[in-house]
């Protein structure tokens, strides 16, 4: 059986493992092992897993994942959610559908402060949903605004799925966080516009109510201040090259268990609380994690990425056509699959294409844009029917909302999702910008 | 994909095998925070005085792969791991839980090998006397660390395993 072929078939049978219920990253490794074996040898394999899980746990780089986790961890313990809600809300609250953009403005400034999706929608979907029911907003609204909200958390970076598309793709985290940047903000902006046209249609969607006096307006803005802080110093370091990400990070995590002690809204419950979600979520990354970096050593041996980009290549295909077959594949498969799999399954394959596409930009411009592409969709699957991570864990806090009226309120967003991913692909300087004046 | 819902999560995690891989992984958590902790001191220092902590970086890296391994048996506990369970809720619960079963010992199998290619590694590494480049820091008795931590993974796999096969109370 040629390499190649074997690469195929290990494919299969490890799509074929996964629907059978196996865990993904389990599922990725020992496929990935018995391919291995298969052309390289059992000793070879033997010797390969002497080191393996050690140095790719100590990766440099990759400490940034735990210590993200960890800072958003805290953060959701912290209250800051909470004020920057009451904050956004004593601002717009009041206008017709004005709490739920309140929603979208307190998730993109805590999108800067966390880099994990799940974390931003959990803790909004505590901190606002109560909110919102009390001035009369119709579920879906309420809970599709949160469940979208939520992506927020990664597309403003940080940003865990870029670190792990940088690691993947050998790509700098730092100019990536610079170029989810713009795209970043397009997305709350997109949303607040979706909201206002929704509550336009459905003005009993999102009803307005009399506002809150000046002096609490005030309180509430004033009480934002040590989010607004660490976001600045941490995405402001990173992005200016005062420090690595994986220093970001650290600075990020102290300064957040530092205001939530101060703020005396941690107590000894919740920091042991932060540290389990912090290992659970962290080691889950990292099974799957691991099991990438065994199955991919093995597609390096097959050679089946790089006879897949030189068979693309020579098919004459138009590039942007190119693009345009991922981003699909990948908005159908996000639909119904983890995200972070996802794109540790398909990058080494992908990512080879793409490069090797000639698309008028430079090559490290491509990646760069390609992997925001990448976050656009990841975020789009966060939420899309019918496996959307973020609706899942909105439906784990607010059980008395059935699943489908939130997907419901989810489905305007993902138009508007659709619109933005067309626009950053056909005008890649909205995400190169940034990078470019940086640099 | 799915990930059982928070409550349910919780009520597996209880039991024996909580006992021990909670406050390990609470361990783990600590270690991180210090590995932080340090990295803030190392930044700061380095602004000042233009020098940061001699081997940050090294000790980030021991820290984050022995917190790692030290937060991965709970993720098995609580049944952490992601998995799609799209095409298999047709499925009567006692065999999607033989299923589970079944792959929980697979996980076992594949973690065993993982302890004991680690441990061989590791007695490599500490005959060798290879140490960190920086600190000087023995990495083989790191790697050990790692290596024990990946066979309790293998235990608890094996324990959850046992679980499922007797039905969740």
């Amino acid at each position: 059986m040629n390499a190649a072929l074997a690469a195929a078939v290990a494919f299969a049978a490890m799509l074929g493992l996964i629907a059978l219920r196996m865990p993904v990253g389990l599922a990725m490794l020992v496929t990935g092992s018995v391919g291995y074996i298969h052309l390289a040898g059992l000793p070879a394999f033997l010797n390969y897993m002497k080191s393996t899980p050690y140095y790719l746990f100590s990766n440099y780089t990759l400490s940034v994942i735990p210590l993200f986790i960890l800072m958003g961890a805290l953060a959701e313990r912290s209250g800051l959610s909470t004020a920057l809600f009451r904050a956004a809300a004593g601002l717009v609250g009041h206008r017709r559908g004005g709490m739920a953009m309140a929603v979208i403005g307190a998730c993109t400034l805590f999108g800067a402060i966390c880099g994990s999706s799940v974390a931003t929608t959990a803790t909004f979907s505590r901190a606002a949903l109560p909110e919102l029911r009390r001035y009369r907003y119709q579920d879906a609204l309420a809970t599709g605004t949160v469940a979208v909200g939520g992506t927020l958390g990664i597309l403003v970076p940080p940003s865990v799925i870029l670190v792990v598309y940088a690691i993947t793709t050998e790509q700098n985290i730092a100019k990536l966080f610079q170029a989810a940047f713009i795209p970043g903000l397009l997305a709350a902006l997109f949303y607040c516009i979706v909201i206002a046209v929704v509550v336009r249609r459905n003005p009993q969607a999102g009803p307005a109510h009399a506002a809150v006096p000046m002096r609490e307006r005030w309180r509430a803005l004033a009480a934002i201040w040590p989010a607004l802080i660490i976001a600045v110093v941490v995405v402001g370091g990173i992005y200016g090259g005062v420090f690595t990400p994986t220093e970001g990070a650290a600075v990020g995590a102290i300064a957040m268990l530092v205001t939530a002690l101060l703020q005396r809204a941690l107590d000894w419950a919740g920091l042991r609380q932060a540290l389990v979600q912090t290992a659970d979520t962290s080691a889950m990354i990292f099974a799957i994690l691991l099991g990438a970096e065994v199955f991919d050593s093995f597609l390096g041996l097959s050679q089946l990425p790089a006879r897949a980009a030189e068979m693309v290549a020579e098919a004459g295909l138009p590039p942007y056509g190119v693009i345009a077959l991922l981003l699909v594949f990948y908005i159908l498969l996000g639909a119904v699959m983890d995200e972070l799999a996802m794109i540790l399954l398909t990058l080494p394959v992908f990512f080879p294409i793409v490069a090797a596409l000639d698309l008028g930009m430079f090559p490290d411009e491509v990646a760069i844009w390609f992997g925001i592409l990448v976050l656009i969709v990841v975020g789009i699957g966060l939420t899309a029917p019918p496996i959307g991570l973020n609706v899942f864990v909105v439906s784990s806090i607010a059980r008395d909302v059935p699943i489908v009226t939130t997907y419901r309120g989810v489905l305007p967003f993902l138009l508007a999702d659709i619109i933005r991913l067309a626009l950053v692909v056909l005008f890649p300087g909205l995400s190169l910008v940034v990078v470019r004046l940086l640099n | 994909m799915t990930q059982a819902g928070e409550g349910e999560r919780e009520a597996v995690v209880t039991g024996r095998l909580a006992a021990w891989t909670r406050p390990l992984a609470i361990a783990g958590g600590f270690l991180m925070l210090a590995a932080a902790l340090m990295v803030v001191v190392s930044v700061v220092q380095r602004w000042l005085t233009n020098f940061s902590v001699p081997g940050d970086i090294e000790l980030v890296q021991i820290a984050t792969a022995i917190s790692v391994f030290a937060f991965l048996p709970l993720c098995q506990a609580q049944r952490g791991n992601i998995m799609v369970d799209t095409f298999t809720n047709w499925m009567p619960r006692r065999l999607r839980d033989a299923i589970d079963a079944l792959w929980d010992l697979v996980y076992a199998v594949a973690t065993g090998v993982i302890a004991w290619r680690l441990a061989v590694g590791a007695w490599e590494t500490v005959r060798s006397h290879t140490v960190s480049m920086q600190l000087g820091l023995p990495i083989g008795w790191v790697i050990a660390a790692c290596a024990i931590m990946a066979a309790l993974l293998a235990f608890v796999a094996v324990g959850t395993a046992v679980q499922m096969l007797r039905g969740r109370a």
